[in-house]
């Protein structure tokens, strides 16, 4: 969920709840001070009528409400509470054809000869019912309209606040070692995303020195390395030659020599890579790869016939691209060598050519491969010592360097695609 | 019998512009000496006269001061650039063959150093069967005008046209059985590591468990013709190592 919508969801959440407990509130406070207000209009009635009464005799006998909102009933002689006793209740209104609440005064006050006579006075007040109507139906419409509102603020006017957000995580994404590749400057006014930028250029300038500098630690160990493998193997055929050793010695210095030789084949493969990676093998040519698989099937063609592999090529259109010949021949090399060494005798391995990507599958007896890390460095799947573990690391910082893509699938079979980026 | 007798021939065939001159001059420039001594020692026992510089300010003298047949010259060397050796050595106009050697195996350098006339690129490590290999046929190619046919007992080998006769009959080879037989005969009574063996025919394809088997295989078919056609040489394996061809 973006960033916008997080904070606009906790919003909405946070006003559903905050608004109809603060309707609650002044709801009863807003009835209250009505009440109130009535009731202080009653009493003023009251002290009005009375003023009246005293003075027009007439008014002491009004049984009935007519024009006027009160009555006036003389009371049997006796003693009563002077109280003042409101209430609420309901009464036919002809005009709205229904029963209307009203409010009521009743008390007790007594004329100069001390009659005590009977006072209601009636007002009408509000309508409960669709006083809370309004009040729901505004509530609703604020609701929304703050919604909205916080809902436009936040398109317009955080989603300029964090645009210069939006530009480092683009930077972030865009980031490849090794390519140095420059960040995009974000022309921002706020501190945080100004630290946030310089922060990152300085980890990104850390890492590429880091990344550097081990490229160039494995480039020169494995410089550093070739003299004395040399050394060593060159003494042991000279010593090889020079000594006839029992067979069992022959046997332990052969073994000796094949582990240097293996040694050699795992420098050189390191080597490779980071010349991949230093991106050393710069120059391209436009590399017809139909005749390259062609070429190189043959050459394996002695392999493949010790191994009981058979070969075929489907070629259902022609591939062309563009890419140092060493880096194709590596590519397609280190693939059909795997596909042919990691299979069982009768055998096959098929290639398919088609006009943008080429298949290389290849019978097994193995189960599946992890995809997510064949292609690490020194992985292996199976345990033969003698590989390097570092054929498919070859070819996949080749694809890196070119945008190639590789899937592989298992279907039965091992399934490699090499998808090529469309021209 | 001398020894000599076998390598004296092949140098006879080989060269036969030289024959008065039979044992060739190299001169080696490495600055590492467990490098230079092995290398030394193993020419040495092919007959040749071995000379060593450890720099580039001795390697400089020794270039003006005699002419060699075979020159090996390492890339990185204290107070100065192989390639330079090579500039300076072409610009004496001599006529020795040169062989790069470097750890380095990087696509400039050998790019660069052939452009300057240097023969032959080698990168370290190397199997000294690679590197007789490559002295031999460095100083056959600059020889141009003698005969290039090799001839080792009763088996004649054309590398330019890539045929080989037993007794002057021709012997059919495919393109690998060929390579095999060449490695053999131009290295010949040395032990050669099967990796050499592998990697000088079939390039890096077979860096895998079965290599011995694979080679045996491929080598086995190579013995068969040749005892089928009579040939005075067998190549003989080395159990664990590699093999020998006499």
């Amino acid at each position: 969920m973006k960033l916008q919508n997080y904070t606009l969801r906790y919003l909405a959440i946070t006003l559903l709840l905050v608004i109809p407990i603060w309707a609650g509130i002044f709801y009863v406070l807003i009835l209250d001070e009505v009440y109130d207000n009535i009731d202080d209009d009653l009493k003023n009635s009251k002290i009005i009528i009375v003023r009246h009464a005293f003075a027009n005799k007439e008014l002491l006998n009004s049984p009935e409400f007519g024009i006027n909102k009160f009555t006036i009933k003389p009371l049997p002689k006796g003693q009563y509470s002077h109280k003042e006793e409101f209430s609420t209740l309901k009464e036919f209104m002809e005009y709205d054809n229904d029963n209307e609440p009203i409010r009521t005064l009743k008390t007790v006050f007594d004329d100069d000869k001390g009659n005590s006579y009977e006072l209601i006075i009636k007002a009408s007040i509000v309508e409960e019912d669709e006083l809370l109507e309004d009040l729901f139906l505004a509530l609703i419409g604020l609701y929304v309209m703050l919604v909205i509102s916080i809902l436009l603020v936040n398109r317009l006017l955080l989603k300029r606040i964090w645009k210069s957000f939006h530009v480092i995580l683009d930077n972030l994404k865009e980031i490849k070692l090794g390519t140095g590749s420059k960040l995009k400057p974000i022309n921002s006014s706020i501190d945080e995303f100004i630290i946030l930028e310089k922060e990152v250029e300085k980890m990104l300038t850390r890492n590429e020195m880091l990344y550097a500098s081990q490229k160039q630690f494995i480039e020169n160990a494995s410089h550093e390395l070739q003299t004395p493998l040399a050394i060593s193997i060159n003494k042991l055929e000279l010593f090889a030659e020079n000594n006839i050793l029992p067979d069992e010695q022959m046997m332990e210095l052969g073994k000796i020599t094949d582990t240097l030789n293996r040694l050699t084949k795992l420098n050189k493969s390191l080597l490779m890579l980071s010349k991949i990676e230093n991106q050393q093998f710069s120059e391209e040519k436009n590399i017809n790869f139909n005749e390259l698989v062609l070429l190189l099937v043959e050459d394996y063609a002695d392999l493949s016939d010790y191994k009981k592999v058979k070969i075929t090529v489907t070629q259902n259109d022609s591939l062309h691209f563009m890419i140092n010949k060493g880096l194709a021949i590596a590519l397609i090399s280190n693939l059909l060598k795997n596909a042919i060494i990691h299979n069982h005798p009768n055998g096959f391995v098929n290639f398919i050519i088609n006009k943008n990507d080429i298949i290389i599958s290849n019978s097994a007896n193995n189960s599946p491969l992890n995809p997510e890390v064949i292609f690490n460095r020194f992985y292996r799947h199976t345990t033969t010592n003698e590989s390097t573990g570092l054929g498919l690391s070859i070819v996949k910082s080749i694809i890196n360097n070119y945008s190639i893509t590789i899937e592989y699938l298992f279907t039965k079979n091992h399934q490699f695609k090499i998808i090529f980026p469309k021209k | 019998m001398f020894p000599e007798t076998e390598v004296y021939f092949e140098l006879v065939f080989l060269h036969l512009k030289y024959i008065k001159q039979a044992r060739m001059k190299i001169l080696i420039i490495e600055d590492e000496a467990g490098l230079r001594e092995v290398v030394q020692q193993s020419l040495e026992k092919e007959k040749y006269i071995v000379e060593t510089a450890h720099d580039y300010i001795s390697g400089l003298d020794k270039l003006g001061a005699y002419d060699y047949d075979c020159i090996l010259i390492d890339i990185m060397l204290p107070n100065g650039n192989g390639l330079d050796l090579l500039q300076e050595l072409k610009r004496q106009k001599k006529q020795s063959a040169v062989i790069i050697i470097s750890a380095k195996d990087a696509v400039d350098d050998k790019v660069k150093g052939l452009d300057l006339g240097a023969d032959d690129y080698l990168s370290k490590p190397f199997h000294l069967s690679e590197l007789h290999a490559r002295i031999k046929s460095a100083i056959r190619r600059n020889n141009h005008n003698g005969d290039n046919l090799i001839v080792y007992k009763n088996v004649t080998l054309s590398p330019e046209q890539r045929t080989v006769a037993i007794d002057n009959k021709e012997l059919i080879l495919n393109r690998k059985e060929f390579d095999l037989l060449y490695y053999f005969i131009i290295n010949p009574n040395r032990l050669i590591n099967k990796t050499a063996i592998a990697e000088y025919v079939w390039g890096d394809h077979t860096d895998q468990a079965d290599n011995l088997d694979f080679v045996y295989s491929q080598i086995k078919n190579l013995r068969k013709k040749l005892k089928e056609s009579d040939a005075e040489i067998d190549i003989q394996a080395v159990y664990g190592i590699g093999y020998k061809m006499n």
